[in-house]
């Protein structure tokens, strides 16, 4: 039976080798392995074998069967591939002329990306609105009217004693009437600011405010959570670094510069020779602000920060021109 | 601030370069925005004295002049400037030097004579705009002396930024306790020792009335007698010169001398130009105009604080002074005031004049108390030595308080270390504050007394005391240590989600993103479709383009178009963005609107299309939301459909008409408002059993009178019949003006059984008769 079983295969196999076409290949199939083929011929003769001898012939048939499965199979794929001549094109790589895909604003992708990096550390993104009032704008940021202060911030009045926000930071007020610390949030949005405009200047740009309320959170914790933020948004060679500086909301307060990105410290164009870039105002939230967002300042401590979403984007993108961003202007937002 | 290195020096000895400097400074707080170095642009400017000058030969307007550079020769120069005379010392550029303003000095022949270099002008060495004559140096000079040097302009300059809650070192002095404090070096204070003249008295000299105490607390004056009117001695002018001022005469120069160097602002009068020997600090009150030395008419306000004499008022309060009581050449007794005026009233009264000085800025900022009579005496000590004046005897001293209270803050050594996160030890946190000048004492149980001094006004709660350690200690020297705190899982809100989706959407629809400014023109505002006078106006607009807040994107998009249209065959652009409309709130009703705008050039598939793909773009949108059987369409007109959610006009879709008129077909647009989508009840998506049954379906062609609306008929095919499982529009056509042809292809399925022809036919005919029946509508066949 050994060689019967032989016999088959090498007739398939040179039979395999001769078919041209998919028609023949499979009328051929039937003919070995159909209920009536060739192989189940010759298994029907099993039952006439000795115990010994049906396992050795039974395995020696079915390794045959996976033998010629596999030759049909691969002339198979061979034949039906020649059996489709229409689908040769000219050039495959000639591009499709219908819809293309739109583009998100880059200011919208980059807020995307500060947000979700803050998101990770655990802190909620809340927006607000544009339109402020004085009270909330300053007076509660214990920035007094009348002050000299005030001059920091150039702001567009509507009526109404209304006025255009010059900044996010109004928002840790109205967020505190419905929070209690602990509290870890940030304020992306839109600020306006009345000035001329430049290629660094805008009327319009966008902010993101950070706030964090707890026990005990310090100087220390500010560092660290915005050097965890540079790290991720820029890349983990970035240093940062800190500078005394004033607002009236927070005491102690301090500017955080980055380390060029261009020049990694050594000076350029970008960072006016200095090697370091401003990115944030931050600092301690002041006794009095915490005062005016009803936590007590003697329990709990906290510490705030706010910077310029264009300014970060444009440093990733290399752009130079804050204007852009604001023109709607499709050679500019198609690049993104 | 500019902040002169070698003024520095005289209060606090050091050794560091001008960058090290610098970056000391930064690291305080203080920011060097520039660091100019002077002299550099003299070289080969040397102090030459003219010993003889006889007229040129050959031409009249030259003299030769010939002078001594502290050579064994003397030099023979050509000039054409007639205001030098033999004996004076006159800045000598010699040969090969290449002067400020570029000119380039060589070995001249000049109408036969050879000129070995060049007397200098002041223009010349760029120090200002006076070409009239050769400059004239201070006698005390020393021949043969590097120009720089010998006239203290070798010096080095940084241009620091002074933080607002730092009045105190908007001064020389303040800058060098400050940086004696950051590097541990000693503060070298000067006594001021005015030497006072026995035969004058000062109050039998003036009078000095304070009317109003509120908006003048206090208010010194001296008098110095016979002084000498002329210019300052080069040392001092090359002070102001460094400092950005420019020298005027020795009295106006001691004046801003000192208010560089003490941070107080004075004021000289001439004494015999007060009626009646006597100054007045009140308000404007009926005087309605006044002449400020610059020559300029200001209108006053009645609040607006005024100095006066007897008969009327002689400068603006800590602004300006008047021309009426102004130091001139004839002056002889010089008033010095050395005042505090109120902060918020000196700023009001800038503002109002539009007339920001030196003086005003310093006072805005405010004046520590013990000020004005340290820089009223270092004024009069300078014009005793420099303008050979004799003081009065005495200071008038006009002032609401003898001395305001020392604060004491009491701070906790843990207070400090929890807020900068760094355990300090009580002995560091004491040597540290030590530096700054502040008295520390200790109050037990890790409490520490703390009294600033005298001219830190900014130091009030244990928050400031906190800043200072950080400053002094460094803050980038704090280890950052990441925040231990509960972990609270965080989602976004609704509102951040849906928009997230919209523009993910809308952005693989193809449609581009745009940002465009809040505010509008009048213009804008015509096309917006609310009233113009509904919007809110902006009070201070720079210009037109910013006269109103916008109450809809698209007039901004459309422009957007309009600006692009040539070079594009299409566009389609989105916003998601704040409106603002009137309430009758405290605050505008603020909305943030999302909305597409679609232009096209190409044609050939139908006027309709744009439409049809913008609702299209709608029903995907909802449908994103699972809304899309929630939100319905209602036509308004030819050009409008309004977008219903909950019986209620969220936005609409349709032509743009207005102001698209250039661009021939008008662009299509949708507007609505997101938080109608925020609030919108967003149903989970709910699974349907799949029916095991095969489902068919069939087109039907219908006409139907004009009138009758699509969603009504997709409604009435819907509830036909319970087989019916999906209806869409797929054609629709203009038979006549009354009558249209549309098609819909309709879906059957049972969850029961496979349907036979027999169950189809039923179905379809309860379809017709409720068109028809409804609608009048009948099966094309």
């Amino acid at each position: 039976m050994k060689e019967e079983l032989e016999q088959i295969k090498q007739t398939a196999l040179a039979k395999i080798a001769s078919i041209k076409d998919i028609k023949s290949l499979k009328d051929f199939e039937i003919k070995v392995f159909g209920r009536k083929g060739d192989l189940n011929n010759i298994l029907k003769k099993l039952k006439g074998l000795s115990k010994e001898e049906k396992p050795v012939i039974g395995k020696l048939a079915n390794q045959i069967k996976q033998e010629l499965i596999q030759a049909m199979e691969g002339l198979k794929a061979s034949l039906s591939q020649q059996d489709t001549p229409q689908l040769t094109v000219l050039d495959m790589t000639w591009p499709d002329t219908g819809t293309k895909q739109g583009h998100q604003h880059p200011l919208t992708q980059f807020s995307r990306k500060v947000e979700d990096i803050f998101i990770s550390m655990g802190f909620e993104v809340i927006e607000g609105q544009e339109v402020e009032t004085p009270k909330y704008n300053f007076d509660l940021l214990n920035i007094p009217k009348d002050h000299p202060a005030r001059d920091l911030w150039d702001t567009y009045y509507l009526e109404q004693n209304l006025l255009l926000r010059t900044h996010t930071s109004p928002m840790q007020l109205r967020a505190m009437e419905q929070r209690k610390p602990p509290v870890r949030l940030i304020v992306p949005g839109r600020t306006f600011r009345h000035e001329a405009t430049d290629a660094s200047h805008e009327t319009t740009f966008y902010q993101v405010e950070g706030l964090v309320i707890d026990k005990c959170i310090s100087v220390a914790n500010l560092l660290s959570t915005l050097e965890s933020f540079f790290k991720t948004l820029y890349g983990t060679n970035v240093k940062i670094r800190p500078q005394g500086s004033y607002f009236p909301f927070t005491e102690p307060s301090m500017e955080i510069f980055m380390s060029c990105l261009i020049c990694e410290g050594e000076g350029c164009s970008v960072c006016s020779q200095r090697g370091w870039l401003e990115m944030l105002g931050a600092g301690m939230v002041h006794p009095q602000v915490l005062k005016n967002m009803g936590v007590d300042a003697d329990v709990y401590s906290g510490f705030a920060f706010g910077g310029g979403i264009d300014r970060m984007m444009m440093l990733y993108h290399g752009i130079n021109d804050i204007r852009l961003s604001y023109r709607g202007n499709l050679k500019f937002l198609e690049q993104f | 601030m500019k902040l002169s290195l070698n003024w520095l020096k005289e209060y606090v000895k050091f050794k560091e370069k001008p960058e090290q400097v610098a970056e000391i400074f930064r690291q305080g707080g203080f920011e060097a925005e520039d660091i100019k170095v002077w002299g550099q642009e003299f070289a080969g400017i040397v102090i030459g004295q003219i010993k003889t000058i006889i007229s040129h030969a050959e031409a009249n307007k030259l003299s030769v002049c010939k002078v001594d550079i502290g050579r064994t020769q003397l030099l023979t120069i050509v000039c054409g400037a007639d205001n030098i005379k033999p004996g004076q010392k006159v800045p000598t550029a010699l040969v090969d030097t290449i002067l400020p303003n570029g000119m380039k000095i060589e070995r001249r022949r000049i109408r036969g004579i050879d000129s070995d270099g060049m007397l200098c002008a002041e223009d010349e060495l760029g120090l200002g705009k006076d070409h009239s004559g050769i400059m004239i140096l201070d006698d005390s000079l020393k021949i043969g002396q590097k120009f720089s040097r010998a006239t203290g302009l070798d010096d080095t300059v940084l241009d620091l930024t002074v933080l607002p809650n730092r009045p105190d070192a908007y001064s020389v002095i303040g800058l060098a306790r400050e940086y004696a404090a950051l590097v541990d070096y000693k503060y070298l204070n000067k006594k001021i020792a005015v030497p006072e003249s026995k035969k004058y008295s000062v109050k039998k000299l003036l009078t000095i009335k304070v009317a109003d105490y509120n908006l003048c607390p206090k208010y010194t004056a001296r008098v110095v007698k016979h002084v000498t009117i002329g210019p300052s001695p080069q040392w001092l002018q090359a002070r102001l010169t460094v400092s950005g001022v420019k020298p005027i005469n020795n009295i106006v120069d001691i004046s801003n001398y000192v208010m560089l160097e003490y941070g107080q602002p004075l004021h000289v009068f001439d004494l015999d130009k007060l009626q009646g020997h006597s100054i007045t600090v009140r308000k404007a009150g009926t005087e309605k105009s006044f002449v400020t030395l610059d020559g300029v008419t200001r209108t006053l306000a009645s609040d607006m604080l005024m100095i006066a004499d007897g008969k009327q008022s002689i400068a603006v309060a800590g602004v300006m002074g008047g021309d009426n009581s102004e130091v001139s050449k004839q002056t002889k007794d010089i008033v010095i005031e050395s005042a505090i005026f109120k902060p918020v009233s000196i700023r009001k009264t800038r503002q109002r004049l539009g007339l920001m000085t030196e003086a005003s800025i310093r006072f805005e900022k405010g004046i520590y108390w013990q000020s004005p009579e340290l820089a009223c005496d270092r004024a009069a000590q300078l014009m005793h030595d420099l303008a050979g004046g004799e003081v009065a005897s005495g200071m008038i001293v006009a002032a609401k308080e003898k001395a305001t209270k020392q604060t004491t803050v009491k701070v906790n050594l843990d207070y400090i270390n929890k807020i900068i996160g760094r355990t300090f030890k009580l002995a560091e946190v004491k040597k540290m504050l030590a530096r700054l000048n502040f008295k520390v004492t200790d109050a037990g149980k890790g409490v520490l007394n703390v009294v600033a001094p005298y001219y830190r006004q900014d130091i009030n709660i244990p928050a400031d005391v906190v800043e200072e350690v950080g400053r002094m200690h460094g803050w980038n020297k704090i280890k950052p240590t990441p925040i231990y705190g509960e972990l609270k899982p965080v989602t976004l809100s609704r509102e951040k989600i849906i928009t997230g989706k919209l523009k993910d959407e809308l952005a693989a629809h193809g449609l581009t993103e745009v940002y465009n400014y809040s505010f509008y023109n009048q213009a804008m505002a015509m096309l917006s479709g609310v009233e113009v006078k509904k919007h809110y106006a902006v009070k201070n607009p720079i210009n037109p383009e910013q006269a109103y807040m916008r109450t809809s994107l698209l007039p901004r998009m459309l422009d957007n178009i309009l600006k692009q249209y040539q070079e594009n065959e299409s566009i389609g652009i989105f916003e998601v963005g704040h409106v603002y409309h009137k309430s009758t709130k405290e605050l505008p009703n603020e909305k943030i609107m999302v909305s597409t705008m679609v232009y096209s050039k190409i044609r050939r598939e139908g006027m309709a299309r744009p439409i049809q793909q913008i609702k299209g773009l709608l029903e995907n949108l909802f449908g994103k939301f699972n809304l899309f059987d929630t939100v319905s369409y209602e036509l308004e007109d030819s050009r409008k459909t309004n977008i219903i959610l909950n019986n209620k006009s969220i936005g609409s879709y349709g032509w743009i008409t207005g102001g698209s008129e250039k661009l021939g077909l008008p662009p299509v647009y949708f507007e609505f408002d997101l938080g109608a989508l925020v609030k919108a009840d967003i149903n989970k998506v709910k699974y349907q059993m799949l029916s095991e049954f095969p489902g068919v379906s069939h087109d039907f062609t219908f006409i139907t009178p004009a009138d009758v609306k699509y969603g009504d008929i997709v409604r009435e095919i819907s509830n036909a019949d319970e087989l019916v499982t999906s209806v869409a529009g797929t054609k629709i056509y203009q038979e006549s003006d009354k009558k249209r042809s549309v098609t819909f292809k309709i879906g059957f399925q049972s969850s029961a059984k496979t349907l036979v022809a027999e169950d189809i036919a039923e179905v379809r005919n309860k379809v017709i008769k409720a068109l028809a029946n409804k609608f009048k509508m009948e099966l094309k066949r």
